[in-house]
């Protein structure tokens, strides 16, 4: 599980989280929701040590994060963050070499699912193709935990479909995936929990089964309440 | 530790390109330098005893005897020793810079390998170094290739040939860069190193607070000079108390401690200031 | 498979929904396999946790049966499968009787418009035979 507890994180005189607090389960999928702005990348990359936060604590599985976390963790960003020049098959094989945990036959397979080509270089490759590729390294390593920010952003219907595939696949089978989103409607269904955000806190966290099953509303009803209400 | 040596394997080979160029360069002017050299002088020689009717003792009486030592001080062995420093001292803060401003934001990738953070600190600046060595060791390499172009313009009795130990020596820069004495060498690698050290965590406090960073990196590195050369202000107070060689030992002692504190500053800032 | 889901009701009881009716109206057939927990999640595009869910109610409800490591298949006993076309009939009706009490229309007059309905959509039938 990953757990955020009363995480707060300023910057200059600006409060981008102010006390977060939620859990994030292995074998399910937890979506943050929220506009903009709302601190929802920030979340992620305080995760991942990639941003420093002043208060709090975040855990996975009970521990801080280390370097041998990373074999146990992934942050797919909402940016490519392989070197233009390189080939995919090099992004692969910079991949196999520092990670133990690098899956090469399933980097192969995702590769084939989103029909990529290994030679097509990073500089070359369409938006939609770029989230893929980010995508497929996060997803090819056999990593307990899976961090995603904004996989639909930005790219077409047909890109959004095939990425929206990979959430009920046997890709994140058993893993614990964390996605940010702005737009929830394609992924309603897939989702187990909703996380919604505003000025850097948690307004309402939820498991979307039990809200339609007890209250009758759906996550965008509850949205509405929370945000608009 | 093997992923340390990839890590560098990984650096080194980012910037071979450059470093590629960067080495054709310093051989191309420095063989331009001996070209016009030897051309000049084969001149002078068919001046003296063509036209003039000189013997072979009078012109060596005038000139000397002409060797690739006269330009080994020269501007065109000056010009590609500056160009290879300003670049690679340009790379000392542009091989962490790349990885925020490039194209694309590597510095995610590098910050999520299982590896101690320190450790991507270690392997840029062991890149580095290993960039600095093999550029001295190409200019001593290319010396006696150098001294072939001579050797096919000039003829011997003209010639002073030197050894690779000569050239060396008569290379202002190479005799500094690469002291005779052991100990030399250590002090001039030591300060180096220690440098390249402090100019590392100056780019990472900046990495780290941004714009107020710029001014926290700025007062560290004067704060830094000014323990580096406090020695002397200590002299200045102490009318001369100190042996000259007593002031450089005081340096390098600063120069090491400080390198410590570098390194394990830019270790807390890795692992809990860093921002991407 | 393909199942319009309402966004409102908890996606594990519209999956059990569907399979009821696929069963009474002979769609499925007693003793046949169905898709695998993640097959089911990848065709329906919902989280494969809800469809784990629905098959366990299902399972509990002996509406499928699982043998060690096999596929699950629909359950062989007839009474179930008559029982399931039952509850689904009953539930319609019931629907169906406590809409038009609220309209307070008389019965006669119900049956009557019940049978009319009925007869257009046999015509109906009829002429897509044609």
């Amino acid at each position: 599980m990953i757990k955020l507890t009363g995480v707060e994180k300023r910057y200059g005189r600006k409060k981008i989280l102010n006390g977060v607090t939620f859990e994030a389960g292995k074998g399910q999928i937890t979506c943050l929701i929220g506009i903009n702005g709302a601190g929802k990348t920030t979340i992620l990359q305080a995760v991942m040590g990639l941003t420093p936060y002043q208060k709090g604590e975040i855990t996975i599985d009970g521990e801080k994060l280390s370097p041998k976390m990373m074999e146990k963790i992934t942050y797919i960003p909402d940016a490519m963050t392989l070197l233009p020049k390189m080939r995919i098959k090099d992004a692969f094989q910079f991949m196999a070499d520092f990670y133990q945990n690098w899956n090469e036959k399933r980097a192969k397979e995702i590769l084939n699912f989103f029909k990529l080509q290994e030679d097509e270089r990073i500089s070359q490759l369409s938006k939609g193709n770029t989230a893929k590729v980010n995508l497929l390294m996060g997803l090819a390593m056999d990593a307990d935990y899976i961090l995603m920010d904004e996989p639909f952003s930005g790219i077409d219907i047909f890109s959004r479909e095939q990425i929206a595939d990979v959430f009920s696949s046997h890709l994140v089978e058993d893993r614990g995936v964390i996605i940010t989103t702005h737009e929830i409607s394609d992924i309603e269904h897939l989702i187990d929990k909703a996380v919604l955000l505003a000025d850097g806190v948690v307004k309402k966290e939820f498991m979307t089964e039990q809200i339609r099953e007890d209250e009758g509303k759906s996550v965008i009803d509850v949205m509405r309440e929370v945000y608009q209400g | 530790m093997k992923l340390f040596g990839k890590l560098v394997n990984f650096e080194f080979r980012r910037f071979l390109p450059i470093y590629i160029s960067l080495l054709t360069i310093v051989f191309l002017i420095e063989s331009v330098g001996v070209l016009s050299y030897s051309f000049m002088m084969k001149s002078e020689i068919t001046e003296s005893i063509v036209k003039h009717g000189l013997s072979k003792e009078q012109f060596l009486q005038d000139h000397g005897f002409i060797s690739i030592g006269n330009v080994l001080s020269g501007f065109m062995f000056t010009l590609p020793i500056v160009i290879a420093a300003v670049t690679i001292f340009i790379y000392i803060l542009f091989i962490w810079y790349r990885d925020w401003l490039g194209e694309n934001t590597f510095i995610y990738r590098l910050l999520m390998l299982p590896v101690k953070r320190i450790q991507l600190f270690f392997s840029k600046g062991v890149t580095i170094l290993i960039f600095v060595f093999g550029l001295i060791a190409f200019q001593v390499a290319i010396l006696p290739a150098l001294q072939v172009i001579l050797k096919l313009i000039i003829p011997v009795d003209y010639r002073l040939d030197l050894t690779t130990q000569g050239l060396i020596r008569s290379f202002y820069y190479l005799k500094f860069l690469l002291p005779e004495n052991f100990i030399d060498f250590v002090i001039n690698y030591g300060f180096g190193t220690a440098f390249v050290i402090v100019l590392f965590t100056m780019t990472l406090i900046e990495r780290s607070y941004r714009f107020k960073g710029i001014f926290i990196a700025a007062f560290y590195g004067i704060s830094a000079l000014i323990l580096v050369f406090s020695p002397y202000i200590l002299q200045g107070i102490m009318q001369g108390y100190f042996y000259k060689n007593e002031l450089l030992w005081m340096q390098f002692s600063i120069a090491i401690v400080l390198s410590i504190i570098s390194v394990f500053f830019s270790n807390h800032l890795l692992n809990r200031k860093i921002r991407v | 498979m393909a199942i319009r889901f309402d966004k409102r009701e908890a996606v594990y009881i519209q999956v059990i929904r569907h399979f009821k009716e696929q069963i009474a109206i002979g769609e499925m057939k007693s003793g046949q396999e169905i898709p695998s927990r993640r097959e089911l999640a990848q065709q329906l595009k919902i989280n494969p946790n809800t469809v784990q869910r629905a098959y366990k109610e299902m399972e509990e409800e002996g509406l499928i049966y699982t043998d060690g490591n096999k596929p699950s298949i629909i359950t062989k006993e007839t009474e179930r499968i008559e029982a399931i076309r039952e509850s689904l009939i009953t539930e319609a009706i019931d629907q169906f009787v406590d809409r038009i009490t609220s309209l307070q229309i008389p019965k006669e007059q119900v049956f009557e418009l019940v049978q009319l309905k009925l007869n257009e959509l046999g015509e109906e039938d009829e002429k897509n035979h044609d």
